[in-house]
């Protein structure tokens, strides 16, 4: 199997034929295209460099189409030298439009994997997309949102090796007519910092896969049907939304959260509530009011899943949708908060 | 009508009936709701406090009577901080494009 990491560079005349095949907007050779369908998100990767796409079909061979959907994301690497410096550059381009070009082939897997991402984001339109990965646990889908930095793909990581289902990372996806978070089984773009203490959880980081992704530096991808067959869990309803905030120094913890705030707060950090607008706004009441909300100081990987193991384990039908006490605030307590969408 | 005084923390015209502004979505969760502003595509969180002032809001109702059934809900003394912080609930109401003013 051919890696990133020890991907021979292409020779030169592998290198000349690639100039001449590619021109500002030409696309790779057919030979090199693969179709995929992940989750409900169909993907065709056209790329020129055998390492790469090799990569990206080890962690989504179990997506593999033998025939492309007819509207299917594409993206295609493909490899350009400057004309000055003769320097090769990877062009990534997302349905033909030009995302981002790289210099380094270890950059390249995760800003596919990013083009894939912005791909869905827009051209998506049927779900309503949380930024936030998601989990799920004897039925219970649990979003766990929030802002970047936050350890959110950390916890699905964890929570992976404790026996959960893994259903997304990045987004979380409603089905507006189900409510049911849908699976998108993206490989878990783990940061480097995380490295060991998943390593010690028994999970699958291949650490000589190490590649680059911007300022996030070094990544690995985590292939969740790596770490055990079936661990891609079903569509299900949500009966848990917590919103993680990472302390290191902090012992973790769960507080109650109200579901009108977790409704303000989702829409925050929705991709797509400008399209979805009343609609949007509908569908999140509904699923708040079916769920929990809490938020999440994590800090201990192993400590804070065993607390949300704990907590969801305590959640039974009877008591989830009891309210969250949100407390009787006296008057000079009262709160307006307004966000723009 | 705009808002009745010109310095933040003065008090409202007593007549002034703040009305709910037409135009927002809201949901009512537990006690506290969540408003989405059709027209600016802003959406706004009301702890309960908040929103039972919001509520009250009827357009109908004078500022002057609004501390009265507040204390009544919430089951707490009439008292001039109340007023106070009616005043300023339903200014930052205002302010966000939560209410505006009938007719005196």
């Amino acid at each position: 199997m051919t890696t990133i990491a020890d991907t021979t560079p292409p020779t030169l005349s592998d290198l000349t034929i690639s100039v001449r095949d590619t021109g500002a907007t030409s696309r790779p050779r057919e030979h090199s295209m693969r179709h995929y369908r992940i989750g409900p998100v169909p993907v065709t990767l056209a790329c020129e460099v055998p390492g790469i796409a090799d990569d990206f079909h080890r962690y989504y061979r179990r997506c593999e189409v033998f025939a492309p959907a007819t509207h299917s994301f594409r993206i295609d690497v493909v490899i350009r030298r400057s004309p000055r410096s003769l320097r090769r550059y990877f062009h990534i381009l997302a349905n033909g439009r030009e995302q981002c070009i790289l210099r380094g082939a270890r950059s390249v897997l995760p800003f596919v994997e990013w083009t894939m991402n912005a791909l869905v984001a827009k051209f998506l339109p049927h779900y309503y997309q949380i930024h936030a990965a998601s989990v799920s646990h004897q039925g219970v889908g649990v979003i766990l949102a929030g802002s970047p930095g936050q350890g959110k793909s950390t916890l699905a990581a964890g929570m992976l090796a404790r026996g959960w289902s893994y259903l997304s990372d990045e987004f979380a996806l409603i089905d507006p007519d189900t409510r049911h978070l849908e699976p998108f089984p993206k490989a878990i773009c783990i940061k480097a910092g995380s490295f060991a203490t998943l390593l010690e959880q028994g999970l699958p980081l291949d650490l000589k896969r190490v590649l680059h992704k911007g300022h996030k530096g070094p990544v690995s991808l985590l292939d969740p049907a790596a770490v055990r067959p079936n661990a891609v869990g079903p569509p299900c309803p949500v009966g848990l939304i917590v919103f993680p905030r990472y302390d290191p120094h902090a012992a973790p913890a769960i507080e109650p959260m109200s579901r009108a705030q977790a409704v303000f707060e989702l829409i925050q950090v929705s991709f797509n509530f400008s399209k979805f607008r009343d609609r949007g706004f509908d569908l999140l009441a509904a699923v708040a009011r079916k769920a929990q909300c809490v938020r999440l100081r994590s800090g201990d990987l192993v400590e804070t899943c065993e607390l949300l193991d704990n907590f969801l384990f305590r959640l039974s039908p009877l008591n989830s949708c009891a309210a969250v006490a949100a407390g009787r605030h006296s008057l000079d307590h009262a709160a307006i908060q307004r966000g723009q969408t | 009508m705009t808002l009745a005084a010109t310095h933040p923390e003065a008090p409202l015209k007593p007549d002034a009936r703040p009305r709910q502004r037409a135009g927002l979505r809201c949901h009512e969760l537990d006690d506290e709701a969540v408003l989405y502003d059709l027209a600016h595509h802003a959406v706004h969180y009301l702890n309960a406090t908040a929103y039972a002032v919001w509520r009250q809001c009827d357009g109908r109702t004078p500022v002057a009577k609004l501390p009265g059934r507040l204390a009544t809900h919430f089951s707490i003394a009439e008292d001039d901080s109340l007023i106070a912080d009616t005043h300023r609930a339903l200014r930052g109401m205002a302010e966000n494009g939560l209410v505006d003013w009938g007719a005196a």
